[in-house]
């Protein structure tokens, strides 16, 4: 028998092939990916209107795509092609120095009009609580990301929204002295753990200078790190960033910042569950381990503490405050922490009822500029 | 359905592949119509019976010419049937809110809005049709017998969305005696991985950076990043093109048939002129063979040359799209080619070949700019960027930022858009040595697992030939 190309290919080809489609024939069916963290595209029903629109055929297209064998695989061929065509971002997530990913902010994703709006607003909201509880009792921390922080880890050229000019603005229209800044301290700090490397949150530490600075802005002694016990949670946490462009990387830690003297904490959340530690090891145990900090994502958690001295503080936060709220309650009486995207029953009635004495507003810069939630400042 | 996707690459074509060559002689038509029905389906099931009648209806007129072929007038009624069916068809959904916008706006007034779908491939099918009834009107080709083989051939579906333009002689015989074999498997199975290739690993690429700075999602503006854009835009409307060009003629290959080619590198060409010979060329022979000439064509005055000349081109234009950008780009080549034809080509001949592929390079790109813009307000404002209008900088850190990162692709597509490939191509080709072919099937076979994997990764898969 004479070897020709087109026999060589006919058998190469048809066995790869083969082999792919029996392997996507016998696999079955996934519902969820764990790496995406979502939920994988279901078996559509058939219906007429569904298949004269066509919406079945688009359907079932997406149901066939997600279910296809060895779907993790393929994705992560897909990044290193990405890799070796020297991409610097994959996703919007920088490949930045020292093994970091960075998550990549484009002028585009924000728009002009929210982010205008939602400055207003919080220059409205705070100058109404400095009214009501007195000029030092109201403070606005909003923390650059890492790809501001850590500018000289990202690639050549990279550029993205301007978060320092935002906040330049934001401090020009505050009443001063209620912004904290904490832009100066994190920068001295770069060098530092400060930001996890594949996710997109700062760490304890990087949440701790904040906590210093905002202690020197507001005029109290803060806890020294000395004073806590920091603990190793775990040395295998992978985040969001990681989830974005799934490639091996070194995972990150996650340390928990324990006061060494006897502190009582009591925490109840969304007014019904509770606990008595700040950190919900569980989380630990899953995929989205920075869950660990005050247990997640609520819309309304309360933080009793032994400290009576009488002072309430709301915190009005997106999940950067997770980090950072374990060092302030300590100053605190009582601590509540509510997010407007799962909380929207209006803040004034909330300081009357429970009578709170100091508002912190704390959230990462671009969640801020990006926000649609911000018209709960003002109820 | 999409060629590039993951139902058409591991379930309908396999699938197909196995019945089709299992089925016996007679019942091969048949197989392929039902799977051109299933495929066409997939993105447009409302079509079908109005396809299904002009397909009938073409079928009989083009018999009854042939039946009454001495009496001139008959059949020339039959072949107006015909060609106004198909030409009416095409209007009504494609053309109907542009022409109803424009005769209200004549008269000062808002044009209610018609609610109708353009259907996939309406352009391509309706011009195939055409082209039957007139050749049979004319003599050149013979009538089909068989409804069934008229059938299969009108709905074929290698080239029912997007093309090539397939004239009924140019398959009149392999629909009757299809030749298949481990041959014209393989050989057809290479080139749709070459097309295959085209679209998903360089022009859904470079496309994704077209739409994000086309969309002025890419940052500050600059110069530099306006021509970024546009060399993006410019790769990604060859390779999405001449790609599904490839893979169509590669399907049509593994199922015994043959298509004419449809490209020929055309950005390496030294004029306009030589643009329009190398690109989409179906459709040029089209519009040549049954519009130009019949107008009378260059054998006439001076002055009827040039009108047929914009008449072609303005509908050249008109055809690829419902919308006033698309007749200024058809017009913008009917007055560079007329330069050229009087005096341009005389003085390019002179100067340098380097010279001449930067003047056609150059053209062609500012087409493409007019090409994508339907708002004339923004074709306005991006021109103007390309040239340094309105104070933005030459250079900035986003348009480098973006030249890195699609750095290996341009360099990969600017290879890709020479006939060096064709070369290497056609070696491993001709060539008996074994270890050149079993490179290139690694190659082949490494395409194609890159193409998998973009397109199991990737939601952006849009065939920007769609909207035809």
């Amino acid at each position: 028998m004479k070897i020709t190309y087109n026999k060589i290919f006919f058998y190469c080809f048809a066995l790869l092939w083969s082999v792919l489609i029996l392997c996507n024939l016998v696999t079955p069916e996934k519902t969820f990916s764990e790496n995406e963290n979502r939920l994988l595209a279901k078996l559509p029903s058939i219906t007429n209107e569904k298949l004269i629109n066509g919406e079945y055929m688009n359907e079932l297209d997406e149901y066939i795509n997600d279910q296809f064998v060895f779907r993790d695989n393929w994705i992560y061929l897909k990044t290193m092609a990405e890799r070796a065509m020297l991409k610097p971002d994959i996703n919007s997530v920088y490949f930045a120095k020292d093994n970091y990913l960075i998550e990549k902010h484009d002028k585009s994703d924000v728009e002009k009009e929210q982010a205008q709006r939602n400055k207003e607003r919080l220059t409205e909201f705070v100058k109404k609580y400095v009214e009501k509880l007195g000029e030092d009792r109201v403070n606005v921390m909003l923390v650059p990301t890492a790809s501001m922080v850590l500018k000289d880890k990202l690639p050549p050229f990279a550029t993205g929204y301007d978060q320092d000019a935002y906040i330049k603005e934001v401090i020009k229209d505050l009443p001063q002295g209620t912004f904290i800044d904490v832009r100066n301290s994190l920068l001295q700090h770069k060098e530092e753990y400060i930001y996890y490397r594949t996710d997109h949150h700062w760490t304890a530490l990087g949440a701790f200078y904040a906590y210093e600075q905002w202690a020197a802005d507001a005029g109290f002694t803060p806890l020294s790190q000395e004073q806590f016990n920091i603990t190793l949670a775990s040395d295998q946490f992978l985040g969001t960033l990681h989830s974005r462009v799934n490639v091996k990387v070194k995972p990150d830690n996650i340390y928990l910042y324990e006061l060494k003297e006897d502190r009582n904490y009591q925490l109840l959340y969304n007014l019904t569950d509770q606990k008595d530690t700040l950190y919900d090891l569980s989380k630990l145990e899953g995929k989205d381990k920075y869950s660990v900090y005050m247990g997640g994502n609520n819309a309304l958690v309360q933080v009793k503490t032994n400290n009576k001295n009488g002072r309430r503080l709301l915190v009005i936060k997106d999940s950067y405050a997770h980090s950072f709220v374990p060092f302030a309650v300590n100053h605190y009486e009582e601590t509540y922490m509510i997010d407007f995207r799962y909380y929207n029953a209006g803040v004034e009635a909330f300081v009357e009822e429970n009578g709170i004495t100091d508002v912190l507003v704390l959230y990462n810069t671009m969640n801020f500029v990006k926000d649609k939630n911000t018209a709960n400042f003002l109820r | 359905m999409v060629f590039s996707s993951i139902t058409f690459l591991f379930y309908f074509l396999p699938a197909l592949i196995i019945i089709y060559y299992l089925a016996p002689k007679k019942l091969k038509n048949l197989v392929m119509i039902i799977a051109s029905f299933v495929f066409y389906a997939w993105g447009e099931i409302r079509f079908i019976p109005i396809m299904l009648l002009l397909s009938i209806e073409d079928f009989i007129c083009a018999k009854l010419m042939e039946k009454h072929r001495n009496n001139k007038n008959r059949r020339r009624i039959y072949m107006l049937i015909s060609v106004c069916s198909n030409l009416g068809v095409l209007i009504f959904f494609k053309y109907t809110n542009f022409l109803l916008g424009n005769l209200f706006g004549v008269f000062g007034m808002d044009s209610p809005f018609v609610e109708i779908i353009l259907p996939i491939g309406v352009s391509f099918n309706s011009f195939q049709s055409i082209s039957y009834a007139i050749d049979v009107y004319r003599g050149t080709t013979s009538c089909e017998k068989k409804y069934y083989n008229y059938l299969a051939y009108t709905t074929l579906f290698p080239q029912i969305i997007a093309g090539p333009i397939v004239r009924y002689v140019t398959v009149e015989n392999d629909l009757d005696d299809h030749i298949l074999s481990q041959d014209s498997f393989s050989m057809g199975m290479r080139r749709f991985i070459i097309g295959l290739g085209k679209k998903v690993l360089i022009a859904n690429n470079v496309g994704l950076l077209w739409s994000q700075i086309a969309s002025g999602g890419a940052g500050d503006p600059s110069v530099l990043l306006y021509w970024i854009g546009i060399l993006a835009y410019t790769f990604q409307i060859y390779f999405d093109f001449s790609g599904y060009s490839d893979m169509a003629i590669g399907l049509a290959r593994i199922f015994g048939l043959s298509f004419d080619e449809n490209f020929n590198y055309p950005y390496i060409s030294k004029s306009i002129t030589e643009f329009w010979r190398r690109w989409h060329i179906t459709l040029g022979s089209w519009f040549r063979d049954y519009v130009y000439i019949p107008l009378g064509g260059n054998r006439c005055s001076k002055l009827k040359h040039l009108r047929n000349l914009f008449i072609v081109w303005a509908l050249t234009g008109f055809w690829h799209g419902a919308s006033w950008n698309f007749i200024f780009w058809g017009l913008y080549f009917a007055i560079i080619l007329i330069a050229e034809k009087y005096f341009l080509l005389k003085v390019l001949d002179r100067i340098p070949s380097f010279f001449r592929h930067v003047y056609t390079i150059f053209l062609v790109m500012i087409s493409w700019a007019i090409f994508y813009f339907e708002d004339l307000n923004q074709l306005k404002n991006y021109l103007m960027g390309m040239f340094g209008g309105q104070g933005i900088p030459l250079i900035n850190y986003e348009a480098l930022y973006y030249l890195l990162s699609y750095g290996v692709i341009f360099v990969l597509a600017a290879y890709f858009s020479t006939p060096h490939l064709k070369k290497v191509i056609q070696y491993t080709e001709k060539t008996t040595k074994k270890f050149v072919f079993v490179c290139a099937t690694f190659a082949y076979v490494f395409v194609f697992i890159g193409c998998v994997a973009y397109l199991v990764d990737s939601t952006y898969n849009p065939f920007l030939y769609f909207r035809f």
